[in-house]
């Protein structure tokens, strides 16, 4: 039997596991030490278990990585970040993240690169951050959406400056619609590249020394699985990732294809939404009152155990059936109450909903355009184009998928530009 | 938030400070209607502004001078998610629309106390040094100029400026309001799809005829109440406690359900939401017509409410007011209905701004009439 092996990374500690579907083979719990400084913990799993590497088609990462954010912000770290617009625009980025923190932004408002003045302001610019000590650039340009060209055009007079002084992070990589999303977007995933490059480090290093070569995938917040590569360039989409892994796990265990999931979180408890066994996600999520774009599962919480009334309460307001839908419990303090009008139903076991989770998500695969349209046919000549698109991808990472289908979205831009539209394929299906 | 009050002359002049953009953001989006835009990136402008110059003076009406003159700033069309005002053009447009008088300004309001155009003239009014109004032309968000209490009293907006958002100036001197705003939005739509504007310079007097009074410090007094919540019944309360000690009239909760449908209507610029009931609305359906802002409500096919009415919908998942681009199929809301301040109710104005002004055939029904039960 082939099945994949499950990397679920805790703050203090690690499960590893193995299955297929709904059947979990292993499962043992160990310290995050010993997942970064052990080179041997998959063999001795391995062995302990009956396991060979040959059984082992893919590997799947449960992590939030969003959770270390606070860590980097205490490196004391210096970044300088270009702002390229019209005009300047005059507070600080991410300040209710950075603020009082130990990692400072340099923010320079600067011109578009086909100013004339652009080139020496970019030089005094480059030149004050040489004395400073600083040599990391993320750049966010207005427009980088449809003119990445923008980005590409400061780097390249970057370089022409100081070759090879400076690494870049434009924006236009994450294609948000946004200006000041994208900023929060790209400034918080710099802050989490390296616990991400770390991660993947120890990661691989594990895998190499069980001589497993096969791909890796991460859970993002919406409850798909995306390719470790997509994860090194947008680790926020790992946000959630746990309580979303609750979420499927307690939908696919009990077979409940819509159910209300009650999730302990240290000293918390957050209930969620499963809808035809995908999480109910929002298109904004917050983090430390900053807005971040993409979908993440909508929750409500509680510091306490609540009431009944206050249980009742949230859970009317989750619910957007009418009658009652059932509600799955992993909360052991939460018991079955006469009035409650909700059927409860407690599982037994956290970790291991949370490996049925990972091994039943869906795999998605996103491929984006944005062009201008002239003719009505062009815009099925475009879904074409990124369908193809996305199957070469597929192809050349060796993905295989079933019960694959697709969805196509045209969002009309037309206040940036007439006729302009921004195109998005996202392939599902399931890893064979 | 903290009324900081300074002693000028017989007056205790009010001061907002840092502590109102987190109200009047949350104000701004219910007083906007689903409309108004949304002035997030403005709150970011504002608090680096108010670190810098902490307070700025807001005047009450009979605070204003009868001699003096004032002008308005504010922003038209849609706001762009990608170039955005910072506040630095209003100073420029107002310098150009003051040009053509030879006194000063001595403070500065806004026609629009909704949305955007909240905060913007705040931002602009503490970049230039000059107190803001406590009042405004519409009471709520409306699209076009001549729905402003300007129109309907005959007063004009010249002069007029506005800069697009390329950073070109343009002089209007349009006496009538209606071919005021047709040029205006000629040049906004060219040039863009938003732009800042100034002028309107009218002497307190006028103003003090024109505007409604107390519409912002209302704003911030009714977004103070979706800040901590709690739960959904306390924001009700919250919520008819403020409005009631308003010129608007007390808040009434019109349905509760599920979006279940987000549509456009075919060439013309008319959306429609179907919300499903749940609760006590199990078996009702609730349709909101919209046309930038939302303007006519139904209760299973049966009026519920119209504007110049207030109808406003908050989610019900973060218990904060949402604009209508925020909306989402399967979202859960409840639809709040405010009624307007009377100087929007008087016939004179109801023309202009009413259902019919819409497109719509039937005469306003105010809340009050349709939930007569619940006022009186």
């Amino acid at each position: 039997m082939k099945g994949s092996l499950i990397f679920n990374i805790q703050s203090n500690n690690i499960i590893l596991a193995f299955g297929y579907k709904k059947i979990i083979l292993a499962l043992e719990q160990f310290s995050i030490n010993s997942f970064q400084a052990e080179e041997n913990l998959l063999q001795s799993f391995f062995t302990r278990n009956g396991l060979t590497s040959t059984m082992v088609k893919n590997v799947i990462v449960i992590a939030d990585l969003s959770s270390s954010i606070n860590q980097s912000l205490h490196v004391g770290d210096n970044l300088a970040y270009f702002r390229i617009a019209q005009s300047p625009i005059e507070f600080e980025p991410i300040s209710p993240i950075v603020k009082n923190t130990d990692f400072n932004i340099h923010t320079f408002n600067l011109s578009f690169p086909n100013n004339p003045e652009s080139k020496l302001q970019i030089k005094k610019t480059l030149t004050a951050l040489l004395k400073l000590s600083i040599n990391k650039i993320a750049i966010n340009s207005t427009y980088s959406l449809i003119h990445s060209t923008n980005e590409e055009q400061i780097i390249e007079i970057c370089e022409k400056i100081y070759p090879n002084v400076f690494t870049y992070y434009p924006s236009y990589i994450y294609n948000i619609p946004n200006f000041l999303l994208r900023e929060n977007v790209l400034l918080l995933n710099y802050l989490l590249f390296n616990a991400t490059k770390s991660l993947n480090f120890s990661l691989d290093r594990i895998l190499k020394a069980s001589s497993l070569t096969v791909p890796i995938y991460f859970l993002k917040g919406d409850g798909t699985l995306v390719n470790k590569e997509e994860i090194l360039k947008y680790p926020l989409l790992t946000k959630q990732a746990e309580f979303t892994s609750y979420l499927l796990g307690a939908s696919y265990y009990t077979d409940q294809k819509d159910a209300i999931v009650i999730v302990p979180d240290h000293n918390q408890i957050h209930l969620g939404l499963v809808i035809d066994q995908s999480p109910k996600t929002n298109n904004v999520t917050m983090i430390n009152n900053l807005k971040l774009p993409g979908k993440y599962p909508i929750f409500k919480s509680f510091n306490t155990i609540p009431s009944d009334s206050k249980l009742e309460e949230a859970l009317k307001l989750l619910n957007p059936f009418l009658g009652s839908i059932p509600v799955l419990n992993l909360v052991k303090k939460i018991k079955k109450s006469p009035s409650l009008q909700y059927p409860l139903l407690s599982l037994p076991n956290k970790q291991q909903t949370q490996i049925i989770g990972a091994l039943n998500a869906p795999f998605t695969l996103s491929v984006e355009k944005t062009t201008s349209l002239f003719a009505v046919d062009m815009k099925e000549k475009e879904k074409k184009h990124l369908l193809d698109q996305a199957m070469t991808i597929l192809k050349k990472n060796n993905i295989h998928l079933t019960d694959m289908n697709h969805q196509f979205e045209a969002n009309s831009l037309r206040y940036l530009e007439q006729n302009l539209y921004f195109f998005k394929l996202t392939i599902h299906g399931r890893l064979t | 938030m903290n009324y900081h009050l300074k002693l000028r002359g017989d007056y205790e002049l009010k001061l907002m400070d840092k502590s109102w953009i987190e109200p009047l953001y949350w104000g701004s989006i219910f007083l906007g209607s689903g409309g108004g835009g949304n002035s997030e990136f403005l709150t970011f402008l504002l608090n680096e502004q108010f670190s810098k110059k902490p307070t700025l003076p807001l005047l009450d009406l009979d605070e204003i001078k009868n001699e003096s003159e004032y002008a308005t700033v504010g922003l038209m069309g849609s706001l762009i998610e990608e170039t955005f005002p910072t506040g630095f053009e209003g100073i420029n447009i107002l310098e150009r629309a003051k040009s053509s008088i030879k006194s000063n300004i001595d403070g500065l309001f806004t026609l629009e106390a909704a949305g955007v155009n909240i905060l913007y003239p705040i931002l602009v009014a503490s970049l230039v040094d000059l107190p803001l109004i406590d009042g405004d032309a519409m009471g709520r968000a409306f699209p076009e100029l001549h729905m402003t209490t300007f129109y309907f009293n005959k007063h004009h907006l010249i002069p007029f400026v506005i800069s697009d958002s390329q950073g070109h100036y343009y002089d209007l001197n349009e006496k009538d309001i209606f071919m005021l705003e047709l040029t205006a939005r000629r040049i906004v739509s060219q040039q863009g799809g938003y732009g800042s504007f100034a002028g309107a310079l009218t002497k307190g007097a006028n103003l003090k005829r024109i505007l409604i009074p107390r519409t912002i410090s209302f704003a911030a007094e009714l977004g103070k109440t979706f800040i901590s919540p709690g739960s959904y019944s306390e924001l009700i309360e919250n919520l008819m406690m403020v409005s009631k000690n308003s010129l608007y009239g007390t808040a009434v909760e019109l349905f509760i359900g599920i979006i279940e449908r987000i549509e456009n209507i075919e060439n013309i610029d008319w959306e429609t939401i179907t919300i499903k009931g749940t609760n006590t609305s199990e078996n009702s359906t609730f349709k909101i017509l919209i046309k930038n802002e939302n303007l006519i409500a139904y209760r299973n096919n049966k009026v519920a409410a119209m504007v110049p009415d207030l109808i406003s919908i908050v989610n019900l998942e973060t218990l904060k007011p949402v604009t209508n681009t925020e909306l989402q199929e399967g979202m859960k809301v409840s639809v709040i209905g405010l009624p307007a301040p009377i100087a929007l109710k008087k016939e004179k104005a109801l023309e202009f701004i009413g259902p019919t002004a819409f497109g719509y055939k039937s005469r306003y029904e105010s809340l009050e009439e349709l939930y007569f039960s619940y006022y009186y």
